[in-house]
């Protein structure tokens, strides 16, 4: 898993998150995941391809979910995660994504993105495309949502 | 936003009047009525409707005779057979014709407005044709191959569940490019076990069971797209890597605004489901 594509997710991220009413992004712990993502309760999936290929899972808790989608909706109370604060978490994803894909287009690799995925439930794990994948933590406004990042180039080196 | 504009051929006055009653709505309006054939073709040139509900059996010709003159003259007419015979027979003619919508009655309301939808989206239709077809047509030959058998089934439904309750297992792959979507495949822990079993002729492990559907989500899509991309001018899909979910409870959201169809395998070691989703523009 090559460093290089960090920069571009958390950039995407600091930069996306401000405008759907958040204030304060941190980023937590960066560290190495195997094998497979255990989900919080909400797991998007968003797939690339082109001169980078695999996918992007967004983990985070319903709690947390529901949180951001009300911030989002300008402080609206979502008190139960249905197809409204759903719809909000995958616009974020995909928000997030295609500006991270930008970015990385910027750095000469062009991307294509799959709408995303999302996915709700207990109990569940999702498998990247590779053994070894990036995490990254990211806060918003204290709301925890991890990145986890199995993609790898398709450019020759 | 102007309203969906729907004729109706059919000689039962109860059809006509159930439609008449569950359809129109903010979306949907009935902007003519046909007892016969004939009157169909003539009200189709008058009333230019978006969007025809055809029956099959009528006294003076059937409805894929008229849905043949009609589309002689307007080969851009999007037509919906409803009809209460659905055979084989029935759905290959009108394939033939051009005309991919055809519902069993009685049709729910869902399955009605989610196939007019369908119907006048703004997904070519060539397109969306020839992205399920050759995805349902790899899907059927890799199962049947894989397992050595005939002794499958495959059925279809443009009215999947939402969410996708997951059995156990399954595999999403994005596709992208020209339109984007994804398919996704899913089994229980037990059928996707047992394929792999087969495919590598030992026991296998939940490693295994997981790397078996990647395997079949990879390989029905990749010869599925690349036909489709042969055969629709101008389609340029691609898609992305498998992504794998596995667990005790999970459910996936449908994608807003798409067309979808899903196949079930019934297959001797268990069933596979197969969901298409195409967003629209």
């Amino acid at each position: 898993m090559d460093a290089r594509f960090i920069n571009p997710v958390i950039d995407a991220f600091r930069e996306i998150l401000p405008q759907l009413g958040f204030a304060d992004i941190q980023r937590g712990k960066l560290s190495m995941g195997s094998n497979s993502v255990e989900s919080l309760g909400v797991t998007v999936i968003i797939g690339m391809t082109k001169d980078l290929r695999g996918s992007v899972a967004y983990n985070m808790s319903e709690a947390t979910a529901m949180t951001i989608a009300s911030t989002m909706m300008g402080g609206m109370p979502v008190a139960q995660f249905d197809e409204l604060p759903q719809s909000a978490i995958s616009e974020l994803v995909n928000m997030v994504t295609a500006n991270s894909a930008i970015r990385f287009e910027q750095m000469g690799m062009q991307v294509d993105i799959s709408p995303p995925s999302l996915v709700v439930g207990s109990d569940f794990r999702a498998r990247l495309l590779q053994e070894k994948f990036l995490v990254i933590e990211m806060l918003a406004d204290g709301n925890l949502i991890q990145l986890n990042l199995g993609l790898e180039s398709t450019q020759a080196n | 936003m102007r309203k969906t504009r729907i004729l109706i051929v059919d000689d039962s006055p109860f059809s006509q009047a159930v439609l008449q009653k569950t359809l129109p709505d903010n979306a949907f309006e009935i902007c003519g009525l046909a007892a016969s054939g004939m009157e169909g073709i003539k009200k189709y040139f008058v009333l230019k409707p978006d969007v025809v509900i055809m029956d099959i059996t009528m006294p003076d010709m059937d409805g894929l005779e008229c849905s043949r003159q009609i589309l002689l003259r307007d080969s851009t007419a999007r037509i919906v057979i409803l009809s209460s015979m659905k055979d084989d027979t029935l759905t290959t003619r009108a394939r033939l014709l051009g005309i991919r919508w055809f519902l069993q009655k009685p049709a729910t309301r869902e399955e009605l407005v989610r196939t007019i939808k369908m119907a006048v989206s703004r997904v070519a239709l060539e397109w969306w044709s020839a992205y399920q077809e050759q995805l349902q047509l790899s899907f059927e030959e890799y199962i049947k191959t894989s397992l050595a058998t005939e002794a499958c089934t495959f059925s279809t439904s443009t009215v999947p569940p939402d969410p996708l309750e997951s059995q156990g297992i399954c595999a999403i792959i994005g596709i992208t490019g020209s339109h984007s979507g994804r398919v996704i495949l899913d089994a229980t822990h037990q059928t996707a076990a047992k394929f792999a079993e087969t495919l590598l002729d030992r026991a296998a492990s939940p490693d295994d069971a997981l790397a078996g559907m990647a395997e079949i989500a990879n390989v029905v899509c990749g010869r599925g797209i690349s036909r489709a991309n042969r055969i629709a001018k101008g389609m340029d899909l691609r898609i992305t890597p498998a992504s794998l979910l596995e667990g005790k409870k999970l459910a996936i959201s449908n994608l807003p605004n798409h067309h979808v169809l899903s196949v079930t395998a019934e297959t001797p070691i268990g069933s596979f489901l197969l969901s298409m989703e195409m967003l629209e523009e």
